[in-house]
């Protein structure tokens, strides 16, 4: 049985202060989906190569039926202003807080020896702070699934904020041992190290951890602290810097900074430094950004809220249950309005159903959200371009070469859409040579070919295809292009 | 058959009896034990927080108490503060300050009415100290509210002398407060910490998944300290301005005053709730510039601004250089700052498992004391959830939970053994202030826990420990009467151990202004090195342990008889 990966997402900090609530788990970058979406995405490409003319609706004229979703109001849920009910906020909280506790319970009852349900009933009493149930329904995911890293993992998390290290430890060793690919998991075993003062072996995991994530600021800064209790203060020091690099306004990273200037004898380095962190902590409080702020704990609720049912909602999915997958996606997006990943899973859906204009529309909402995310305007060109708006296809796939410069996509994409229409043909070879360059995939060759020949030239594209071929010998559709490329020549 | 059967009851009753003599064994097996005797010393205070629902925050924050000799009859006495009705409070009759005289032999009285004491106003922090050097204790009492200075008049009574000391401080939120000679004049200045700019009008509640909560220090305007310089004349003078003090807003809750750098003049250390910790440092002539980043004890050692509550001063590692332990809010370990000598703190709290047993608690109260008399600091810790109804919202926490115990194994690592130091360690309620001090006169220090709504905890030391102990007293004749701020170095052997006199310390508390020294097997103490604050050095050689030594300032040694009873 596949598990489910619970999306993660990121929360203020530090736990506990009556101030805020203990945080859960770093935030999942929706890259980590990526590969999955992509692959999904080539699927979609290599449908609009072969169908040259777009079979979805005609732009515009149709009602998207994700407004009048959005726009449905639903008498049982408080959340509803429109409805017109004058609950009060905590009122509001309450009831949210109830009918999560009422979906997971509910997709227990449906699937009651399935490892994803016991699993997401523990998460949501998590949300709840209910830890005793929490652990409870975490080891029942255990038995359908002994191997689950995931429920180890939280079990683990739960440990940390419990000041049982050890114990921890244990947990995290063995979500290492079931799924090595776990992310941050070195540095939770690291965290549980220090805690227990073996600063040693906490080096050690840290540096595991960048090793795979060479951007993980949060690693640096934990390497920075563990090395300053070691008193290899250079050491410290220069990992401080390293955590500053990956992100310029941190804070604390400051701190520690300072911190080991004046150790090492850099007064006047440590005082700029103090009074630069002293400056980003004003600016940190002054905006709402100090991890004891909680501004508004509805919102809390409800994105707590939208993240069990987005999640509930992929178990349903997947058992074959669309329809109320689709319903739970909904309320997520309602619920929380900055909640990317229920609008990547309804799109997605939509996308299954053809519905272009609803899917649209929900990768339009995940760019206002997230303007660098690459995907979303991946998609955004595709479904333009399967809708014949070619304007918007290419301003989309510009969009991705921007945002995801490092990345063939957007480069192929766009070749793609001059090739299918005909234009700008010099371009397109161009952009599916870059494309290659960026990533020497059978795709972006299979692409270049057809580039080459559309220019007039053969040797390029005969080239091209044989690279495609050499790497994915089985593709029938590329050798039947190297047929074509070699007739016509 | 029958016989048989008798022969298993022997049997089972032998096995019953080992059972029940392990258990009893394994009650208290470690070196400090400290049992609870609160029902057995007649003090009958319940403290109260004044709430009524409505979740004003000061409820949360109340109180400290006082551990102090107020009759000079060589017993320590307890002041407890209490809250007072807020607004939509209702009492049949009105809550008040409790004075307890100690009778010896672990009873104590109310004389509360007596001594005139009762001050019904919402007691946060109390101090005591001698700020008119006619040679007994006076008490400052902060609160939220115009704030209380009693004279003691030497015969069992105080009097209310506010207006005329002019150190009512308005209308604040206080915190702590401490005495402290600033500028080695001789006579007690006085520095009132503020908390925060809470009124009715700007209250309000929060929240946490539907559930209603206290908020949060964040929810108000942080307010400046407050510093008055003793006139010398029985009037003070505000010089929170001119001082340097008052430059800085912050959300103060617990102090210390002390020389932490060794320079011979007496600083301030004030802890901040969620807002950097404080060091003031003073020039030597009551002007103080702030120093507690560059310092590096503002933050704890990822750069976090913790929930300090409370803060204690001692010399946990013995090397002459007085460390500072905050406590703090739940899921922040209470952390250590060790004093690295050159103005310099590290936060060595990972390092030395300072922070054991206190991360899912909100701390408090908390001191170092050598509970064992083996010759270094153990550390304990007063522990309460600031929030009553935590469990509803999040069950990794409990509002009422038992105390920390953490003793020094010797080689500047602490392990935790709140499970093995007796019946006292048991106990779960909500604690907030915590003094320390010798109750019964017997050489070694016991506890008294303030506890929220609740009945106090007094936990009398029957530690197994055999160590020798001294206690010095100070009685100061050119500088303040007892020596508030003097710095004493004692040596016996290879054992050398540091502290100095505080007034006001803990969690907005009073207590210990007799040194307490354990001297583990050391049988004598080879010399003893008081510095008086704006006055000279005095040196005493070859003092035998275990008893009281009061030592006059320029003057010779008043000891004792040995067994602990140095009146």
């Amino acid at each position: 049985m596949t598990k489910c990966r619970v999306s993660q997402r990121a929360r203020k900090k530090k736990p506990g202060s009556h101030r805020t609530e203990p945080p859960i788990m770093p935030t999942r970058k929706i890259g980590v989906l990526l590969p999955g979406i992509i692959v999904f995405a080539v699927i979609i490409a290599v449908d609009m190569w072969f169908c040259r003319k777009a079979s979805a609706s005609p732009a515009g004229g149709q009602v998207s039926q994700i407004e009048e979703a959005f726009a449905t109001s639903d008498n049982n849920e408080p959340y509803n202003l429109s409805s017109g009910r004058n609950l009060t906020a905590e009122e509001q909280d309450l009831a949210l807080r109830k009918e999560q506790l009422e979906v997971a319970s509910r997709l227990l009852a449906d699937f009651s020896n399935d490892t994803n349900a016991a699993f997401l009933m523990g998460m949501a009493y998590f949300e709840q702070g209910n830890v005793v149930e929490t652990e409870k329904y975490l080891q029942k995911s255990l038995e359908f699934l002994p191997n689950r890293a995931d429920a180890c993992d939280h079990l683990g998390r739960i440990a940390l904020l419990k000041g049982q290290y050890e114990r921890a430890l244990t947990l995290f060793r063995r979500v290492l041992e079931n799924d090595p690919a776990t992310p941050g998991i070195h540095f939770r075993i690291a965290k549980a190290h220090v805690f227990l003062g073996n600063f040693k072996e906490a080096v050690l995991e840290l540096q595991k951890d960048i090793g795979i994530f060479p951007d993980a600021g949060e690693s640096y800064f934990l390497l920075g602290e563990t090395y300053q209790q070691l008193k290899e203060y250079q050491k410290a020091k220069e990992n401080f810097e390293a955590a500053i690099r990956i992100k310029p306004g941190y804070t604390k990273a400051y701190y520690g900074l300072a911190t080991m200037c004046a150790r090492l004898g850099l007064k006047d380095e440590s005082r700029q430094l103090q009074q630069k962190f002293k400056q980003l902590e004003a600016e940190d409080r002054k905006a709402g950004r100090h991890w004891r702020q909680v501004l508004d704990p509805l919102m809390v609720t409800r994105r707590s809220v939208a993240h069990t049912h987005t999640d509930i909602a992929r178990v349903y999915h997947k058992h074959g249950n669309s329809d109320q997958a689709e319903q739970l996606w909904k309320k997520a997006a309602t619920l929380d309005p900055n909640n990317v990943e229920c609008r990547f899973h309804l799109s997605a859906l939509y996308l299954q159903n053809h519905k272009l204009p609803d899917a649209l529309k929900l990768y339009e909402q995940i760019a206002g959200i997230d303007p660098n995310n690459g995907v979303a305007y991946f998609f955004i060109g595709n479904i333009n371009a399967r809708m014949n708006r070619f304007e918007e296809a290419e301003k989309a796939y510009r969009k991705v070469m921007k945002v995801a410069s490092k990345r063939s996509d957007g480069y192929r994409a766009l070749a793609q859409l001059y090739l299918q229409n005909n234009c700008n043909l010099p371009e397109a070879k161009q952009l599916a040579s870059r494309a290659v360059e960026l990533e020497p995939a059978a795709l972006n060759y299979f692409i270049l070919a057809a580039a080459c020949d559309k220019n007039g030239d053969s040797a390029g594209a005969l080239w091209a295809i044989k690279q495609a071929i050499e790497l994915e010998p089985g593709n029938a559709q590329y050798r039947r292009m190297q047929l074509l490329i070699r007739e016509k020549k | 058959m029958r016989g048989r059967f008798f022969e298993l009851d022997i049997r089972r009753l032998i096995n019953i009896l080992m059972v029940l003599s392990v258990l009893v064994c394994a009650r208290a097996d470690g070196a400090v034990v400290l049992n609870d005797v609160t029902r057995e010393t007649g003090i009958t205070f319940i403290h109260t927080d004044g709430s009524s629902g409505r979740r004003y925050i000061v409820e949360s924050v109340t109180s400290g108490l006082a551990l102090f000799d107020y009759d000079r009859d060589g017993d320590v006495d307890i002041y407890f503060l209490s809250g007072a009705p807020l607004k939509g409070t209702k009492y049949d009759k009105a809550p008040k300050n409790a004075l307890y005289r100690n009778e010896g032999g672990w009873r104590f009285t109310d004389v509360t009415d007596r001594a005139g004491v009762g001050d019904t106003g919402f007691g946060l922090g109390v101090v005591a100290g001698d700020y008119d050097n006619d040679g007994d204790l006076d008490i400052y009492v902060n609160n939220y509210g115009p704030n209380v200075l009693y004279r003691n008049n030497g015969d069992g009574t105080f009097s209310d002398v506010t207006a005329q000391a002019g150190v009512a401080d308005g209308s604040k939120v206080g915190a702590a407060t401490l005495f402290l000679d600033m500028d080695k004049d001789g006579d007690l200045d006085l520095f009132v910490a503020n908390y925060l700019n809470f009124t009715y009008e700007n209250h309000l509640m929060r929240t946490s998944k539907g559930i209603s909560k206290y908020a949060g220090p964040m929810d108000f305007p942080p307010m400046p300290n407050d510093l008055f310089r003793n006139n010398g004349d029985g009037t003070f003078t505000d010089v929170s301005v001119e001082s340097g003090v008052a430059e800085h807003k912050g959300w103060g809750m617990g102090g210390v005053a002390v020389d932490y750098d060794n320079d011979g003049d007496t600083d301030v250390h004030i802890v901040n709730d969620v807002y950097g910790n404080f060091l003031f440092q003073n020039d030597g002539t009551g002007k103080f510039e702030e120093v507690g980043l560059i310092a590096g004890i503002a933050y704890d050692l990822h750069g976090d601004d913790q929930g300090s509550m409370g803060v204690d001063c001692g010399d946990y590692d013995n090397d002459g250089w007085l460390d500072f332990y905050q406590t703090s809010y739940a899921q922040e370990q209470a952390a250590l700052y060790k004093n690295m000598s050159g103005g310099m703190f590290q936060d060595v709290t990972m390092l030395t498992g300072a922070g054991a047993g206190t991360l899912a608690h909100v701390t408090w109260g908390n001191s170092f004391v050598d509970f064992d008399n083996d010759g270094d600091l153990d550390i304990f810790v007063a522990c309460g959830h600031l929030q009553d109804n935590i469990e509803l919202y999040d069950d990794t926490a409990s509002s009422s939970v038992r105390n920390v115990l953490l003793m020094n194994k010797g080689d500047g690592k602490f392990v935790d053994v709140s499970d093995q130091s007796g019946d006292g360690m048991k106990v779960k309620l909500r604690s907030r202030a915590a003094g320390f001090d010798d109750l019964d006169n017997d050489g070694d220090v016991d506890v008294v826990i303030l506890n929220s709504r609740r009945e106090p905890t007094i936990l009398r030391n029957d530690s197994t420990s055999k160590g020798h102990w001294l206690q010095v007293r100070l009685r100061g004749v050119k500088t303040n009467r007892d020596g508030v701020g003097a710095r004493i170095k004692l040596t016996a052997g290879d054992l050398t151990l540091t502290d100095e006199v505080h007034s006001g310390r803990g969690y907005q508390s009073h207590y210990g202004m007799r040194i307490h020294f354990g001297l583990g097997n050391r049988e004598k103490v080879d010399r003893i090195e008081v510095r008086w604050v704006g006055g000279g050095v005095d040196i005493l050689e070859n003092i035998r342990a275990d008893r009281l030594v009061t030592i006059t300032e320029s003057s010779s040694v008043t000891p004792g008889p040995s067994g602990g009873d140095g009146r």
